[in-house]
C-alpha cells in the first residue's frame, strides 16, 4: 500500500513538472486551430449564435427557415420540391404529400440520383422529424457546397406538418422523376 | 523466470521498439486528424451526434481537437516533449473512449468520428469494436510509461562504448 502511495506520488509530481509543456501544447495547437479556421472555406463561427453546430456563416446566410404553413404554400408553386430528409423507413411510413426522400443517413448514395432529377435553381424545401431535428439543416449546408441557389428548411419538420393537419401519404416511394419542373 | 523477466523489459524498453511505438502511435494521430482537418463543419455534426457537449462550444472542439490530434501526434512522432506529449495522447485516448462507452451506455448508433468524418469511412462503433480504442490507449499508457523512464527513451553509452537499457 505504501508502496503504491510512493509511486502515486511520483506519477504525479511528473505529470505537474509537466503541466507548463502541456499547456504550450494546447495553446499551440489551438492558436494554430483558429488560423486553419479563418483561411479554411467551410470555416466554422466560435460561437453558434443562429442555426446549428458545423454550419459556416456564409452557408447558415444562404438558406432560410419558414414555418410549415408556408413551406405547404410553397411547395404548391411551380419548381418547388419538398424533400423528407428523415430515414427511408420513416420517409416510407409516412410523409409529407409529394415529398421525395433524400435521407441524411445515407446522403452521398442518394444525392447521384437527386442530383440527376432535380436542377439547381430548384427552390428545395426541406424538412426533418421534428424541433430539434437539424437534419434538415445539415442536407441543406450539402445542397447550398453543391450549388443549390434555393434552398428552405421548414421549421419543426414533419411533427409541426402532421399538427397542422396538412396533407401526408405513406407507402411506395416518390421518385424524383415525378416531380414538377 | 528472472531472466525471462528481465529479457521482456528489454525489450519492450528497447530503443528500436520504442522509436516503433512512438512512429506508430503519433503517426495514428497524424492520421486521424487529417480528413477531420480537411472537415471541420462534418467533423462538428458528428460531435454534436455524442450528445454530450453543449451546443455552444461543439464549433471550437471541431477546430481544435485535430490541430491538437496532430500536435502531439507529430511531436510523438519526432520525439519531441515526450512526456507532456505522451501524456496529451493518454489523455485524449481516454477521452474519445470515455465518449463512446457513453453513447453505447445510451443507445446511441454513431458513427465514431475517429478516422474519418465520412459516414461511409467507418464502421459504426461498437462495445466490440472498442478494443481498438484500448489498444491505443495502452500504446499511449506505454508510451508515457517509457516518457517517464528516461533509461528507455534516452539510451545513455556507458565508458565501454555499450549502450545499456535497464
Amino acid at each position: 500500500m505504501k508502496k503504491v502511495q510512493v509511486w502515486a506520488r511520483l506519477v504525479c509530481k511528473a505529470v505537474v513538472a509537466e503541466l507548463p509543456r502541456i499547456a504550450l501544447l494546447l495553446t499551440i495547437s489551438f492558436v494554430l486551430s483558429l488560423i486553419a479556421n479563418a483561411v479554411h472555406p467551410m470555416g466554422l463561427p466560435l460561437v453558434v449564435r443562429k442555426g446549428l453546430p458545423g454550419i459556416p456563416n456564409w452557408i447558415t446566410n444562404r438558406f432560410q427557415g419558414v414555418d410549415v404553413t408556408t413551406g405547404y404554400r410553397l411547395a404548391k408553386l411551380p419548381g418547388a420540391i419538398l424533400v423528407d430528409t428523415r430515414d427511408e423507413e420513416d420517409f416510407l411510413e409516412e410523409r409529407a404529400r409529394q415529398a421525395i426522400s433524400l435521407p441524411y443517413h445515407g446522403f452521398e448514395q442518394h444525392y447521384a440520383v437527386f442530383a440527376e432529377r432535380v436542377p439547381k435553381h430548384a427552390h428545395v424545401l426541406l424538412y426533418c422529424y421534428g424541433t430539434s431535428c437539424g437534419l434538415a439543416a445539415r442536407v441543406a449546408k450539402r445542397l447550398v457546397v453543391r450549388g443549390y441557389q434555393q434552398v428552405t428548411v421548414l421549421r419543426n419538420g414533419f411533427q409541426a406538418w402532421k399538427a397542422k393537419g396538412l396533407p401526408v401519404e405513406s407507402g411506395g416511394k416518390v421518385q424524383p422523376s415525378q416531380i414538377e419542373e | 523466470m528472472k531472466q525471462w523477466r528481465n529479457d521482456w523489459r528489454l525489450l519492450v524498453t528497447a530503443p528500436a521498439t520504442m522509436v516503433g511505438l512512438r512512429l506508430v502511435i503519433g503517426g495514428i494521430f497524424v492520421y486521424a486528424s487529417i480528413d477531420k482537418l480537411a472537415h471541420p463543419d462534418q467533423f462538428a455534426e458528428i460531435i454534436q451526434d455524442y450528445e454530450i457537449l453543449p451546443w455552444a462550444v461543439i464549433n471550437v472542439a471541431a477546430i481544435w481537437l485535430p490541430c491538437l490530434e496532430l500536435i502531439v501526434g507529430l511531436s510523438a512522432i519526432f520525439g519531441v516533449w515526450m512526456k507532456a506529449s505522451a501524456l496529451v495522447l493518454t489523455g485524449l485516448t481516454t477521452m474519445f473512449i470515455a465518449a463512446i462507452a457513453f453513447a453505447l451506455v445510451r443507445g446511441v448508433g454513431l458513427h465514431c468520428g475517429c478516422f474519418s468524418t465520412s459516414a461511409s469511412g467507418e464502421e459504426a462503433r461498437t462495445w466490440t469494436s472498442l478494443w481498438q480504442e484500448a489498444a491505443l490507449l495502452l500504446g499511449c499508457l506505454w508510451l508515457a510509461a517509457a516518457a517517464f523512464r528516461p533509461s528507455s527513451l534516452n539510451a545513455s553509452r556507458t565508458s565501454d562504448g555499450l549502450r545499456r537499457w535497464s
